[in-house]
């Protein structure tokens, strides 16, 4: 009986609630664990591809929508393509973010996943991957897409660089809200209302690394520490977000 | 332990168990709880205020709110160049001194919450908040209308604006989570988050006049020559009132959250004893 209690207050703490359990930690260290849960979320998105064309037709319907709401005229969609870019990028990236713990809860993974002797944290780091993973992917189709519907030269290497970074820091922010609004009514909505005002700092930076490349100021490294922000938060706060998720 | 009490014999014998019965005198209370004590004075003369104290500070704040009123509209001169519209001036910068104000109470009580797992700083944030978001949404208004008069726009991508506006939709998204987490304690928790990230905009907006070349004023307060005397004792005026009327806002929804805490857990009690009753 004993046990049973202290199995449910200390379980998922991380690996040295386990061993104080007398519980042996799974093999494979923090860095396995994090790419274990990353590769099982990417083979159920290989199966189904649910969350991927979602999101990746949404942006391609941004991208259609910004070129009607923009006109025919060729010089004003050129201006206006780094813009529709981003929106295209954190609209869909909310999206594709949301049931990253979400779809866990729904089916009782997350329980196993918490109740497992891991450190969330490296729950956290392999759902950002896969997450990360998921926008890239949207990325792929996104960029030349934009690039020929907008007559646009963004198939460069600093509007790459800076979109990977963008990236990244926007999936943490996302994926940790998204932990945090597992069982919110109207999770959809909710994830990206609080992630585009909170992730204000790395819009600005990396829409500006992307668009007109302003010489002297330091777009890049602005972004690049934004997202360091993020994901240091998130592999912080992850605790907190899925505390008594269920 | 006095000397003058007696001993009964199962004391004598090292028997303790039945002390306590009541036959044994109270202890003399310390100087300040007698009868005639400063904690007996202070508590006689509070019953004897007249009226509820609530009243009073009300009475005060309708007083100051028409004072204040008196101030912005009449007793203060028209501005040189803006004229009549650099009234607007005094209540903008009182929602503004409010909103910050608000959110940094949004930030303790997170933080008390986070820390101490104490309720009422759950409370504290949730209606200074509130307090905040509608003190945030009344300078962004007021600040248009002064906009449209002395720049001729409504509205420019600022810094000072922009970072206002996030900080609007950082508080509203802050609410929003409220409501949308079903379970009370973790909506607590993901609010008091929230709430300790998003403060780190207020900062920003205060210091994004003096960070960038901005459209909008840098404060004006403190600088010897940019305001008449008149016009800063109207200011002084109008944020005082604006802080009494808003502190005895954010006083009723707190009593109101307090009241609804309490009667959830009578309700909740009371299931409990209906459980115990039928099994």
């Amino acid at each position: 009986m004993n046990a049973v209690v202290g199995l449910d207050q200390d379980a998922g703490r991380g690996v040295r609630a386990s061993r104080r359990l007398g519980i042996p930690a799974l093999p494979g260290g923090w860095l396995g664990h994090a790419l274990a849960i990353a590769g099982r979320d990417a083979r159920r998105e290989a199966r189904t591809g649910r969350r991927v064309v979602g999101a990746g037709v949404l942006a391609l319907l941004i991208l259609l929508a910004c070129a009607f709401a923009l006109g025919s005229d060729a010089e004003q969609l050129r201006a206006a393509a780094p813009g529709v870019l981003w929106v295209a990028v954190v609209f869909s990236g909310a999206l594709a973010a949301g049931p990253a713990f979400a779809d866990d809860a729904e089916h009782g993974t997350l329980e196993g996943l918490l109740l497992a002797p891991v450190d969330r944290s490296a729950v956290f780091a392999g759902k950002l991957v896969g997450t990360a993973g998921l926008m890239g992917l949207v990325e792929c189709a996104l960029l030349p897409a934009a690039a020929v519907l907008f007559d646009a030269p963004l198939l460069r290497l600093d509007v790459v660089a800076a979109l990977a970074v963008s990236t990244v820091g926007f999936a943490a922010l996302a994926t940790l809200l998204g932990a945090a609004a597992v069982g919110a009514r109207g999770r959809e909505l909710l994830v990206p209302v609080l992630a585009l005002p909170l992730a204000t700092p790395l819009l600005i930076a990396g829409a500006q690394a992307t668009g007109s490349a302003d010489a002297g100021q330091p777009w890049l490294p602005l972004a690049l520490a934004a997202a360091a922000v993020y994901v240091g938060g998130g592999l912080l706060l992850i605790d907190h977000a899925l505390e008594e998720s269920t | 332990m006095r000397e003058s009490a007696p001993l009964y014999f199962w004391e004598r014998i090292g028997v303790r168990a039945f002390q306590g019965d009541g036959r044994r005198p109270a202890p003399t209370p310390p100087p300040w709880r007698t009868a005639t004590g400063p904690a007996a004075i202070l508590s006689r003369r509070r019953r004897k205020l007249p009226i509820h104290w609530g009243v009073l500070v009300d009475t005060l704040t309708a007083l100051a709110v028409l004072v204040a009123l008196y101030a912005i509209f009449i007793g203060s001169p028209a501005e040189r160049v803006q004229g009549d519209v650099f009234r607007i001036f005094y209540v903008h910068v009182a929602l503004a001194w409010l909103a910050y104000a608000a959110f940094a109470l949004v930030f303790v009580g997170s933080v008390a919450y986070l820390w101490r797992a104490w309720p009422g700083g759950d409370m504290l944030a949730r209606a200074a908040a509130e307090l905040g978001v509608l003190c945030t949404t009344l300078v962004l208004m007021t600040g248009a209308l002064w906009g449209r008069a002395v720049w001729g726009v409504w509205w420019t991508w600022d810094a000072r604006l922009t970072t206002t506006l996030v900080l609007w939709f950082l508080y509203v998204g802050y609410l929003m989570a409220r409501s949308a987490i079903v379970a009370p304690e973790r909506a607590a928790r993901v609010a008091a988050v929230v709430g300790i990230a998003a403060f780190v905009d207020v900062p920003i907006v205060q210091l994004s006049v003096s960070w960038w070349r901005t459209l909008h004023p840098a404060p004006s307060v403190g600088r010897p020559d940019a305001l008449a005397p008149a016009m800063l004792v109207t200011l002084a005026l109008t944020v005082a009132a604006a802080t009494l009327f808003s502190g005895r806002l954010l006083s009723l929804r707190l009593a109101h959250l307090r009241a609804r805490a309490e009667l959830e857990d009578l309700v909740r009690r009371a299931a409990e004893l209906e459980d115990g009753w039928s099994t």
